[in-house]
């Protein structure tokens, strides 16, 4: 059997796939700001952004936008990480963050041409 | 029909074995244990801490230290936290277990434990006698007693013989019972020269609080030391080894890196992801 790139793929979408009834009830339990701030700084591809900024991309209060991060920082979902004396915010499950990810690509009706699960980029966040 | 284990393993599976690019971190782990410091090691989840820790209390307990292990966020409540660290004294203390049992029980007298042996006499349990329906404060006293005897138990053993406790998830008896616990335990673990604490917890945010804010009780009272990512180097040459053991064809690392990106580095990830191309 041959180890290929494209086979790490398969296997990742199917790993995700078959973490969805468990990913699902995580995300469920979040509050809607709270799905909103998570999925911004998701797509922000670890730059820290100020909660004014999130609070401007999502149109909220900066105010909730904090409470929502500190709740997001809180329950583990989130996590500062310093590297390189340069912080990156990350997200503790990698395979969570790719499925939020992939979840907000399917809404907005981007990339169902190739993948929901976009093969093409990993969303590391980092 | 013979079976081949996945040599991909995560969650709940342990094997010390399996610890890959971790040799500084261990390093400092055992430096703790047997120097009888006071490490808080801080990671988030996956990033292999209860597997480092256990590690290093197989390493140890085998070169003749005694090394308890108790988790705060298994252990919902102290009197299961204390049986825990008394069984785990009586189980590592002496030579046989009914010996141990009757040397600890004299080390925690004043927690009147019952100790009572597994049918194949090897697992020891204890329930404590005395009651912790009281208040939180109660309770906390009743660890930091314990914590006492621990440390009265290390002065009793050889210089070659360290003692050391792991309290994995601390972050958890740090959220459930509040600051007040935090300067509880800290002035009771502050005086203990014997006793070689490790406070490990995935609560990144919150450990960090806990040790470098000035008005919190352990600022300052330890090492701080943060769990990286397993370095990538280390973890392609593990990876590709173990494919290759397994008869799959790796001429190029390119999947192997791809493993890597996708699970960002994180042990956790990277392992089940590895596991599930094998099954």
């Amino acid at each position: 059997m041959k180890l290929t790139v494209d086979l790490v793929e398969t296997v990742f979408e199917q790993t995700i796939q078959s973490l969805e009834p468990f990913f699902g009830e995580r995300w469920n339990r979040l509050t809607s700001l709270q799905q909103k701030t998570l999925s911004a700084v998701l797509h922000g591809k670890g730059q820290r952004m100020r909660p004014s900024e999130i609070a401007y991309s999502i149109n909220s209060p900066a105010s909730s936008v904090r409470s929502a991060l500190c709740a997001l920082y809180k329950r583990n979902i989130l996590w500062d990480d310093w590297n390189l004396r340069e912080l990156r915010v990350r997200a503790e499950d990698p395979f969570f963050a790719q499925w939020i990810r992939t979840r907000d690509k399917c809404e907005d009706g981007i990339d169902h041409a190739t993948s929901c699960l976009g093969k093409k980029d990993s969303g590391a966040i980092t | 029909m013979e079976y081949n284990q996945n040599p991909f393993r995560y969650g709940a599976d342990f094997d010390p074995d399996n610890i890959v690019g971790r040799k500084d971190e261990m390093a400092r782990v055992v430096h703790a244990i047997r120097d009888g410091q006071r490490l808080f090691l801080i990671g988030p989840r996956g990033f292999g801490k209860t597997s480092l820790l256990l590690a290093a209390q197989a390493n140890q307990s085998q070169k003749g230290a005694i090394v308890l292990y108790v988790n705060a966020e298994t252990s919902p409540d102290i009197a299961k936290l204390v049986g825990e660290i008394v069984a785990g004294t009586a189980a590592q203390i002496y030579e046989g277990a009914e010996d141990g049992i009757q040397k600890a029980g004299r080390f925690f007298s004043h927690l009147e434990p019952t100790f009572r042996l597994s049918a194949d006499q090897q697992a020891i349990s204890v329930s404590i006698g005395i009651d912790l329906l009281a208040d939180k404060y109660r309770q906390m006293e009743v660890l930091a007693d314990t914590l006492d005897s621990l440390n009265r138990l290390a002065q009793s053993l050889p210089e070659s013989q360290p003692l050391a406790l792991i309290i994995d998830e601390f972050s958890a008896l740090v959220a459930r019972f509040g600051v007040t616990a935090e300067a509880q335990i800290r002035a009771v673990v502050q005086r203990h020269r014997n006793v070689g604490y490790i406070f490990a917890g995935s609560g990144v945010g919150l450990m960090t609080d806990m040790t470098t804010k000035y008005s919190r009780p352990f600022y300052q009272s330890g090492d701080n030391f943060y769990l990286r990512p397993v370095p990538s180097a280390d973890f392609v040459m593990w990876l590709s080894m173990q494919f290759k053991y397994e008869r799959y064809a790796t001429e190029e690392s390119d999947p192997v890196h791809r493993i890597l990106s996708l699970a960002e580095d994180v042990p956790y990830n990277v392992q089940m992801l590895a596991h599930n191309l094998l099954e």
